[in-house]
């Protein structure tokens, strides 16, 4: 299972970045090798739609999870579309994030703002 | 003759200068393009409407059972607007452009461009005055398709009542213009926006002129002072009196009942007259 988050630096002692959309980077663990992936988010810049696109990276990176503290509406529609789960965050590193994910001490992200582009 | 009103600034008073300016001059035009709270129209106490029309806008309609999978919908559209999951796109309206890229790029025929309502359009006649009303259907994001249904109404000598602010929508309801009034009011966050709309009518090669309205000091010059700089003078200085504040209130035009002020937006139509011919 390959699950994602959204950090400030390019390494595992690294904090998660606030927002989903215009995060700067990705994290991509993957369980069964054990192998952690930081790629640069492709929407970071995007001149709209940021929680669309980066949703739509993470959804044809084949994850199935994400650990994140916030998320929009829209995003939240693709992430479902795609089959992702959403994990609330704690304020700590990316490496504890993991650790607390696997050990099923995370809660799961069920409240979403309305994004920026007024929707209904 | 098209004269825009804008301000930069909201609570300036620009449907109080274009109201009463459009009061003042035969068979007139006021289009009102602050769409997305028009109010102007209460003024001119138009109770019977002539004409209400809808107005869209264009969106994507995706037909699944003609999509191949290519996503060359969803790398087009420079706003994601289209994501791609399962084995079709999906379409967030809110983020469309209405650019129309998507339907030209997809090579399977799947997507075809539809109205989706953003909005309508009110016309309503007055004596021998036209006033058009703009109102954007609420959560609609871009006012920019109300604007120019709005602007197509242009008649005679038009006054175009325009959005606060100097983003999209002021710049979409200037664009008609032959002449712009720029209405601040003698405050410093009244000056500051005016100089921001003074870069934009300049950016637009657009004639512009100042109003400043409730003017209370007559030693507060911080307005009259700028304006020189640019080598101009301000066209008219409404005064700002409980008088006036309650007619206003009161949804009454004060060139009806003021014949004073009445001279003064005649003037004012008589200066921009002169300055542009």
């Amino acid at each position: 299972m390959k699950i994602a988050m959204a950090t400030l630096e390019e390494n595992m002692e690294t904090k998660l970045d606030q927002t989903f959309g215009r995060a700067v980077y990705f994290l991509i663990h993957d369980t069964e090798t054990g192998e952690n992936k930081f790629m640069i988010n492709p929407a970071k810049d995007a001149t709209g739609g940021a929680g669309i696109k980066s949703a739509q990276t993470l959804v044809d990176e084949k994850v199935e999870t994400l650990i994140v503290f916030r998320l929009g509406t829209n995003a939240v529609k693709v992430l479902e579309g795609g089959n992702v789960k959403c994990f609330r965050a704690i304020e700590d590193t990316a490496e504890a994030n993991l650790k607390a994910f696997k050990e099923g001490k995370l809660t799961k992200l069920e409240d979403f703002h309305p994004g920026y582009h007024h929707a209904k | 003759m098209n004269i825009a009103v804008l301000s930069g600034k909201g609570g300036t008073g620009k449907t109080f200068i274009s109201t009463n300016l459009a009061n003042t001059i035969p068979n007139s035009t006021y289009l009102d393009c602050d769409v997305e709270e028009p109010n102007g129209r209460i003024f001119f106490n138009a109770k019977d409407e002539m004409k209400t029309e809808t107005v869209y806008r264009m969106i994507p309609s995706i037909d699944k059972d003609k999509c191949n999978g290519c996503r060359a919908c969803t790398e087009f559209c420079q706003f994601s607007a289209l994501a791609f999951f399962g084995d079709s796109p999906m379409l967030f309206p809110e983020v469309c452009h209405s650019c129309g890229g998507c339907e030209k790029v997809c090579p399977t025929g799947a997507i075809t461009e539809v109205k989706s309502s953003v909005g309508i359009v009110e016309v309503n006649k007055v004596a021998d005055l036209k006033i058009v009303s703009g109102l954007l259907n609420i959560g609609e994001a871009s006012s920019i398709p109300v604007i120019n249904r709005v602007l197509s109404e242009i008649e005679n000598t038009s006054i175009i009542d325009c959005p606060p602010g100097s983003a999209c929508s002021t710049m979409e309801s200037i664009k008609k213009a032959d002449y712009c009034v720029l209405v601040t009011e003698p405050t410093i966050f009244g000056l500051h926006n005016l100089k921001m709309i003074v870069e934009l009518v300049q950016l637009f090669k657009i004639p512009f002129g100042f109003v400043i309205n409730k003017v209370e000091d007559p030693n507060n010059t911080m307005i009259e002072d700028y304006v020189k700089t640019l080598g101009k003078e301000v066209l008219i200085k409404v005064p700002f009196t409980k008088e006036i504040a309650n007619k206003v209130a009161s949804g009454m035009l004060i060139s009806d009942s003021d014949s004073d002020l009445r001279d003064l937006f005649k003037s004012l139509l008589n200066k921009i007259t002169e300055e542009i011919s």
